[in-house]
């Protein structure tokens, strides 16, 4: 396998509590859904890898606890992050006016480059939509985000998101490590689409 | 001389936490917090904790046999009925998530222990012993981790930075057997410089139902309610020493590395906790000294 350089990268999920932050993580580090899934409480830490063309974008993922009460304990987890997956529930509209304020807070006091995708997750309950995409979409534009209706259910777009993120994220600012062969710590994602190569 | 049984956990659980007093004291309480949890008035002021209590039940300890058999419907409506109560009671702390998981282990236990009891008059009489006991938990033993400021967690977490970074004056008895490991353990933490605040929220918050094994955390339980808040900074350091061996194959400044394996450490045998949380016997008056110094910090930074 020709293994290009390797570049390590923090990203950090935010959203409302239930918007299926740890369902999207789930889905791109072991290709696994839960009907149920326990609630984050703090934080949890797992990596995954993309490659692209000819590097390998290895993500450290900080998932975070999305009660309004855990706030305060966020800067810490988006503190360093050179990404971060905004998460919101297409089946509620108060999670988007959330989102819309994590977006705020990052573009405030996160890294000044961080990259940012909006993800308006659940979109297998479409019976259920009260989120318009074009309006989220708009909103995405308008303020220099990444955007992709997504499904940890159905895996759809959660692979995307991360490759997007993956090929917006410079790869000239951060620290690289020498091409070597890549091992791969993390059992690989088994939805359709497969992020590495 | 007849034998004595030996009690239930769950009823030990509540005569030493002080919710079975708390249940004498306040009999009748329970169902007039639940009839108070279903008044309109009541549900538009605590509309919010309430949602969220309704949205994390089956999402409460969701792998357990208890929470996805036969039982389930009904170990869920037992639940949503205990935290819609308590959100009633103490709605000066709210809900917090994490109090799910730790109703939920009350349950458990006790179903791990008598199965799930089958009829209308034992259900009730288990259940508003469990709602006291949890009450006792969250208030005796656990007041003021599940505020809106959790500071009583933060503070914690800076007592932990400070027994890491000098486990030496911290520790009662330096003639332990696993004293040495308890100490290079805190080592390794200090060195990667970890923060405790990205593992004390899992470890406190849920009193290690998500990290450890049910049946390891409820023997964790009955060190912690027997001996008080304190045994909650030992038990913590024993879980980390016992993690030893998989926290030096991390990179010495790997914190993340080391905080995803004190999230979910390798199992260990009830033996290995007893033995580790002896050595892990903190001097009260060495956290009284870091207590005090901690306190001078936050003056200082309210003057700044």
């Amino acid at each position: 396998m020709a293994a290009g350089k390797v570049f390590q990268f923090k990203l950090v999920l935010l959203g409302e509590a239930a918007v299926g932050k740890s369902s999207l993580v789930l889905r791109f580090v072991k290709g696994q859904f839960q009907e149920f899934q326990e609630s984050t409480i703090g934080a949890a830490f797992l990596t995954q890898s993309v490659c692209l063309d000819d590097v390998t974008v290895k993500f450290e993922i900080w998932d975070t606890a999305g009660q309004e009460r855990y706030n305060s304990l966020a800067p810490m987890y988006y503190r360093g992050a050179q990404a971060a997956i905004v998460v919101y529930d297409i089946t509620n509209a108060d999670t988007l006016a959330r989102a819309k304020a994590w977006v705020k807070e990052l573009q405030r006091q996160a890294s000044p480059n961080i990259v940012i995708a909006l993800a308006g997750n659940k979109c297998d309950l479409a019976s259920k939509r009260a989120v318009d995409d074009e309006e989220a979409a708009q909103y995405a534009e308008d303020n220099g985000l990444l955007f992709l209706e997504t499904s940890a259910k159905g895996a759809i777009n959660v692979n995307e998101i991360f490759i997007a993120i993956a090929k917006k994220l410079p790869k000239n600012t951060v620290e690289t490590r020498p091409a070597k062969p890549v091992v791969q710590i993390d059992e690989p994602s088994s939805s359709k689409k497969k992020g590495c190569c | 001389m007849a034998r004595v049984a030996p009690q239930p956990r769950y009823m030990r659980w509540a005569e030493v936490s002080g919710g079975a007093k708390l249940r004498t004291l306040n009999r009748g309480v329970y169902s007039a917090l639940l009839v108070l949890a279903d008044n309109a008035i009541i549900t538009s002021r605590l509309g919010t904790a309430l949602a969220q209590v309704d949205l994390d039940v089956p999402r409460s300890l969701p792998d357990e046999p208890l929470f996805r058999g036969l039982d389930a419907p009904a170990a869920r409506e037992f639940l949503t009925r205990m935290l819609r109560a308590w959100v009633v009671l103490r709605f000066d702390v709210g809900y917090t998530q994490g109090i799910n998981s730790i109703a939920a282990m009350l349950l458990w236990a006790t179903w791990s222990e008598i199965g799930f009891p089958s009829s209308t008059k034992a259900r009730a009489k288990i259940e508003d012993i469990l709602f006291w006991t949890l009450v006792a938990l969250l208030t005796f033993h656990l007041e003021g981790y599940f505020t809106q400021t959790m500071d009583r967690m933060k503070d914690d977490a800076a007592l932990l930075a400070a027994i890491w970074a000098s486990p030496g004056r911290a520790l009662a008895d330096p003639g332990a057997l696993r004293h040495a490991d308890v100490v290079l353990t805190c080592g390794k933490l200090h060195a990667a410089e970890l923060d405790p605040l990205l593992v004390v929220p899992k470890w406190f918050l849920t009193l290690f139902t998500h990290v450890l094994p049910l049946e390891l955390a409820a023997h964790v339980w009955d060190g912690i309610i027997e001996h008080g808040v304190l045994r909650l900074l030992e038990s913590s350091l024993a879980i980390a020493s016992l993690s030893l061996p998989e926290l030096s194959q991390c990179e010495p400044s790997d914190a993340i590395a080391m905080a995803s394996i004190l999230h979910r450490p390798t199992p260990f045998t009830r033996e290995a906790f007893d033995a580790a949380v002896v050595a892990c016997a903190l001097r009260p008056d060495a956290l009284f000294e870091a207590e005090q110094a901690l306190i001078g910090e936050r003056a200082r930074s309210h003057l700044d």
